[in-house]
C-alpha cells in the first residue's frame, strides 16, 4: 500500500541531516579556508534546504550524502564567485563519480571534523562559548536546539556565536594546528565540551525534559572519534571515553514506564547496556598509561565499580568513597564533595555523611540546589529521621523544573510522612 | 486507506470530478531557520503525505521547482525585459505544484490540510477552468 517513495524516506539513516551538516562545514571549511566559515554555513544550510524540497516530492537519491555534498559545494561555488573570492580548484573540477564513490553515511572525513571541532575550541573562548559552536558547526544543532539544550535563550547563544566567531576571525585562527597544540592546548577543552553536553543531556533538573538522549549520542560519537583518532588517542580520551560508555550504560534502566527517573537504587541492573559496559572497561584498560590522572580517570574508576557490581548492596563502596576522597583531593567542587557525600552514606558512615554535608564550606554555593537537598533526604532517610527526610525531598521538588523530577520528589516525601 | 474507493470515482466519467492547481507557497526566510534535523523530520511527514495522495490518484501531477525562483518576463516598449525570479529577497516563492482530481474545493482543501506544508508555508489552490466541447 504504501508508495516507494516512502520506503526511500524511511531509508534515510537516522539524524543523517545533523550529522552531514557538520561534516560538510568541517569538509568545506577546510578547502575554502576557515575565513569564508559563514558563507559554509550559509551554503549547507541551502543544501539541506533544497534537499527538503527535493526528496519530499521526487524520491530520495540513492546516495543522500553525496547529494548534498554536490549541492553545498555548488552553492558555495556560488557565493565565492559572487563575492569575487577564489575559488578551491577542486571545487569546479571535480568528477561527479568521485564524489559518488567517496561519499556514504558511512565515510568518516575524522581528520576535518577534528579540525572544525579544535577550531570551535580555541582557547581565546570561554568554555560556554566553545560548547555553543561546537554545538552549532559540529553537532549541526540550530541556535533554538542549542539554547533549548543549554536553558539560555536563543539571542544570547546568537550573541555568544556571532561574538566566538568574531574574535578567532579578529585573531586570525586557522584550521591549522600543530599536533602538540591540539593535544597539548585544545585536547583538554574540547573533552570539556564533550563532558559538558553530556551532563546536559544525561540529567537536567532545571530542563522540563530531564533525559534528552540525542545530546548524549552526540558526546559518545564524538569522544568515540577522539579515541581512534591517532592524534588525539591520549589516556586521558580514553578515560573519558570510558566514563561516558559506562554512564550511558545505565540509560535502558532509569526511565521507567512513565517517562520517570529511576534512581541507581532502584535500576534492574539487568537491562543495563552490556556493550557498553564493555567498550567502557576496553576503554578504560586503555586509559591507565602514562604519567596523567584526570578527573575522568576517577571518575571512571567510579563508573567501573558501579558497573561490576550486581546490585547496590553487593556494590565496593568503601573503595567508591576511596575514589571520591581522592577526587575531592585533586579536583574538588561541589559537585564532588555532594557524591562523596552519597557514597559515605551507602558506605554506612550516613552519620559521618550528614556531619559532611553540614560542614563543608564548598557546598554553600549549592545550598540551594535540587541535588543539595535530595541528599539531604537521602541522608535523613537512611537515618531514619522520617520528617526530616520528607521536609528535604518536599524542599528538592519545589526546585526542580522538570515536572517528573518533582513528582519524583513528592511521592518519596509523601512515602515517608505516611 | 480508503485508496479503493477513490480510484474508482476518479476515473469514472459520470463523477464531477475537476482538476486543480495546488502551488506550494513558502517563505524561504522561515525555511531557513529550520534546523537539520526539523527539516529530516519533514521529508518523512512530507513524502509519506505525497505517497499517500498519489497512492489513490488525488494527485496526478507533482513537481518541484528549482530553487533559483527563475525568469519574469516583461514586455517594455514591445520589446522583452527579462528579469531574475524572486528568489534572493523575496518573501514568497512557489517551491512546488500538484495538479490535482477532486470533486470540489471543499474535497481537495480537506486532503490538502493532512499534510505539512501549512506548518510552514501556504497552499494556493485554483480551479482548472475546462472549454466546453461541442460535438
Amino acid at each position: 500500500m504504501s508508495s516507494p517513495r516512502a520506503t526511500d524516506t524511511r531509508g534515510l539513516v537516522a539524524d543523517l541531516f545533523r550529522r552531514e551538516s557538520g561534516r560538510l562545514i568541517a569538509l568545506l571549511a577546510n578547502r575554502a579556508g576557515v575565513a569564508r566559515i559563514d558563507m559554509v554555513e550559509d551554503a549547507v544550510q541551502d543544501a539541506l534546504v533544497s534537499a527538503m524540497r527535493n526528496w519530499s516530492i521526487n524520491a530520495v537519491p540513492k546516495n543522500p550524502s553525496a547529494w548534498l555534498y554536490t549541492a553545498a559545494r555548488n552553492a558555495l561555488t556560488d557565493k565565492l564567485r559572487r563575492a569575487r573570492f577564489e575559488i578551491p580548484e577542486e571545487f569546479t573540477h571535480e568528477p561527479a563519480a568521485e564524489v559518488e564513490y567517496s561519499f556514504s553515511s558511512e565515510s568518516a572525513f575524522d581528520d576535518e571534523l577534528l579540525r572544525l571541532i579544535a577550531f570551535c575550541c580555541h582557547p581565546s573562548l570561554t568554555a560556554a562559548s566553545q560548547l555553543a559552536l561546537t554545538l552549532r558547526l559540529a553537532c549541526g544543532l540550530s541556535v533554538e536546539e542549542i539554547a533549548h539544550a543549554l536553558l539560555t535563550t536563543s539571542q544570547s547563544i546568537m550573541q555568544r556565536i556571532v561574538r566566538a566567531k568574531r574574535e578567532l576571525r579578529d585573531a586570525e585562527v586557522t584550521f591549522d594546528i600543530a599536533p602538540r597544540e591540539l593535544v597539548q592546548e585544545r585536547l583538554p577543552r574540547i573533552l570539556n565540551a564533550i563532558y559538558l553536553l553530556f551532563d546536559a543531556g544525561y540529567l537536567s533538573p532545571r530542563h522540563p525534559q530531564w533525559f534528552r538522549p540525542l545530546l548524549c549520542d552526540d558526546a559518545l560519537r564524538m569522544v568515540r572519534m577522539l579515541a581512534a583518532h591517532p592524534l588525539t588517542a591520549e589516556p586521558e580520551t580514553h578515560a573519558l571515553a570510558a566514563l561516558l560508555h559506562l554512564t550511558a550504560a545505565r540509560s535502558p534502566a532509569r526511565v521507567d514506564d512513565e517517562g520517570h527517573p529511576v534512581p541507581l537504587a532502584r535500576q534492574d541492573r539487568s537491562r543495563w547496556d552490556q556493550a557498553a559496559i564493555n567498550a567502557g572497561m576496553d576503554y578504560f584498560s586503555r586509559s591507565i598509561r602514562g604519567e596523567s590522572l584526570t578527573r575522568y580517570h576517577i571518575e571512571a574508576a567510579i563508573a567501573t565499580v558501579h558497573a561490576s557490581a550486581t546490585s547496590m548492596e553487593t556494590t565496593d563502596w568503601a573503595q567508591i568513597v576511596r575514589h571520591y576522597d581522592q577526587l575531592c583531593e585533586s579536583f574538588p567542587s561541589p559537585v564532588a564533595t555532594l557524591n562523596r557525600v552519597i557514597a559515605l552514606r551507602y558506605a554506612r558512615r550516613a552519620q559521618e555523611a550528614l556531619r559532611a554535608l553540614r560542614a563543608s564550606d564548598e557546598l554553600h554555593a549549592v545550598q540551594d540546589t535540587l541535588a543539595y537537598h535530595a541528599t539531604m533526604a537521602e541522608l535523613h532517610e537512611a537515618l531514619e529521621e522520617h520528617d526530616l527526610a520528607a521536609a528535604a525531598f518536599g524542599a528538592a521538588a519545589d526546585l526542580a523544573e522538570s515536572d517528573t523530577l518533582a513528582e519524583l520528589f513528592r511521592r518519596r516525601a509523601q512515602a515517608l510522612r505516611k | 486507506m480508503a485508496s479503493g474507493r477513490y480510484a474508482v470515482r476518479y476515473y469514472s466519467k459520470e463523477s464531477a470530478m475537476a482538476e486543480y492547481l495546488v502551488l506550494l507557497h513558502e517563505d524561504p526566510a522561515t525555511t531557513r531557520k529550520l534546523s537539520p534535523s526539523q527539516m529530516q523530520a519533514l521529508i518523512q511527514r512530507y513524502s509519506e503525505w505525497v505517497g499517500g495522495l498519489r497512492a489513490d490518484g488525488f494527485v496526478g501531477i507533482g513537481k518541484k521547482l528549482t530553487d533559483d525562483g527563475g525568469r519574469h518576463l516583461h514586455s517594455e516598449k514591445g520589446k522583452m525585459v527579462v528579469s531574475d525570479g524572486p528568489y534572493a529577497e523575496g518573501k514568497d516563492i512557489v517551491s512546488g505544484l500538484f495538479v490535482v482530481n477532486a470533486d470540489s474545493y471543499e474535497q481537495a482543501q480537506a486532503r490538502l490540510a493532512s499534510g505539512p506544508h501549512l506548518e510552514f508555508g501556504w497552499i494556493e489552490l485554483r480551479q482548472i477552468d475546462v472549454i466546453p466541447q461541442s460535438d
